[in-house]
């Protein structure tokens, strides 16, 4: 991300992402059914919203995928949008939504449970490229535990939210967390011994 | 600081610097959205359609079934006979039975034949008198209706050579 394109003159940073602002006229003519309308708010937010879904899948395409089904269901359903929330914050939890239900439809993800989802995994190893690549270290974890790892740690969700995602416990959340960190500290570890 | 401080700290930073990956989707992405939502709408339009034709198809179908349902020798749906045009055929029809019976000239109105004669009059009245006074068509039909039946009656009864009482 190119911090300073989220600078205005003044020095002052702009808010980016999923916290920027949308002009109540471009939510109104969206929920109207105008297209345009629809274009701008994807202009302002389909990076944040394509960023997200990747850092959830960890794959291009399927990043691609729920970006579309996220803008096709926003096109489908912002006249529900009363404007509770901010707009972002609301197309974020829609993003996150629509990145686990895909976890959950995929057969090939069935790991709800934590033991199972960590036993299959060969062991740890640590290496410069991956101490550098936060993509490719969470490439290391199962796609749930990677979910979790993303929403708790860098997207700020609590364990309360993610449970409510998984439809599963606050236990649940904080198992996968702690299995997955701690599988991401033993491949950073040995590097750093 | 231990080892494994060390690591949860080298993770959390390592983690947090995936949002400064450039994760710029790509450009073509917005105008494959607008192309699927139209796509949608298109199908939805279509499904609309079918779900109308087939439900038209399936009126007429019951229209058409109900109709040969009717017993035989009925006419078909009330609705499309002609009964004005039925009740003036059936008058000719009794007027040359009267011409053959030897009552030639007499006319429908005043033939006396008992109560259906004067249900007849009755309805020719209640005609003049809708058609004087400008009365819809969904009005004159029953009368139409009516004076056909009354026709036949004395139609079968002039056939049997019975004098008519009641209907």
């Amino acid at each position: 991300m190119n911090r300073s394109a989220d600078m205005d003159m003044s020095g002052l940073e702009q808010l980016s992402g999923f916290a920027r602002l949308v002009d109540a006229s471009v939510l109104a003519r969206a929920q109207r059914g105008d297209m345009q309308a629809f274009a701008t708010l994807y202009t302002h937010f389909g990076q944040a919203c394509y960023g997200l879904a990747l850092r959830l899948t960890g794959n291009k395409a399927q990043a691609e995928d729920l970006v579309q089904e996220v803008f096709l269901k926003l096109i489908e359903t912002i006249r529900s949008y009363r404007g509770d929330a901010p707009f972002g914050a609301w197309l974020k939890r829609m993003t996150a939504n629509a990145a686990i239900d895909h976890l959950r439809k995929n057969k090939r993800f069935v790991d709800a449970d934590p033991d199972a989802m960590f036993a299959g995994l060969d062991a740890p190893e640590s290496g410069p490229a991956q101490k550098l690549d936060a993509a490719a270290l969470l490439q290391r974890l199962p796609p749930r535990a990677r979910a979790v790892v993303v929403l708790h740690q860098i997207e700020g969700y609590t364990h309360t939210e993610i449970a409510e995602l998984f439809g599963q416990s606050e236990s649940y959340s904080k198992s996968i967390l702690s299995r997955g960190l701690q599988r991401l500290h033993a491949i950073v570890a040995p590097a750093e011994a | 600081m231990n080892v494994t401080d060390s690591a949860n700290l080298q993770t959390s930073a390592l983690l947090r610097t995936i949002t400064d990956i450039e994760s710029e989707p790509p450009v073509d992405l917005w105008s494959r959205i607008e192309a699927a939502h139209g796509t949608r709408v298109r199908r939805r339009r279509l499904r609309r359609f079918v779900a109308g034709g087939v439900f038209s198809a399936a009126l007429v179908g019951a229209v058409a079934l109900g109709g040969l349902r009717l017993p035989s020798g009925m006419p078909s749906g009330g609705a499309s006979i002609d009964w004005q045009a039925r009740a003036q055929a059936l008058e000719l029809q009794l007027q040359a039975l009267e011409r053959d019976h030897g009552a030639v000239g007499r006319t429908v109105a005043r033939y006396d034949a008992g109560p259906a004669a004067t249900e007849l009059a009755d309805i020719d009245r209640r005609l003049q008198a809708a058609y004087e006074h400008g009365k819809y068509t969904n009005e004159l039909v029953p009368l139409w209706k009516r004076r056909s039946e009354l026709l036949d009656t004395l139609i079968a009864a002039r056939k049997e050579g019975l004098t008519l009482t009641s209907i």
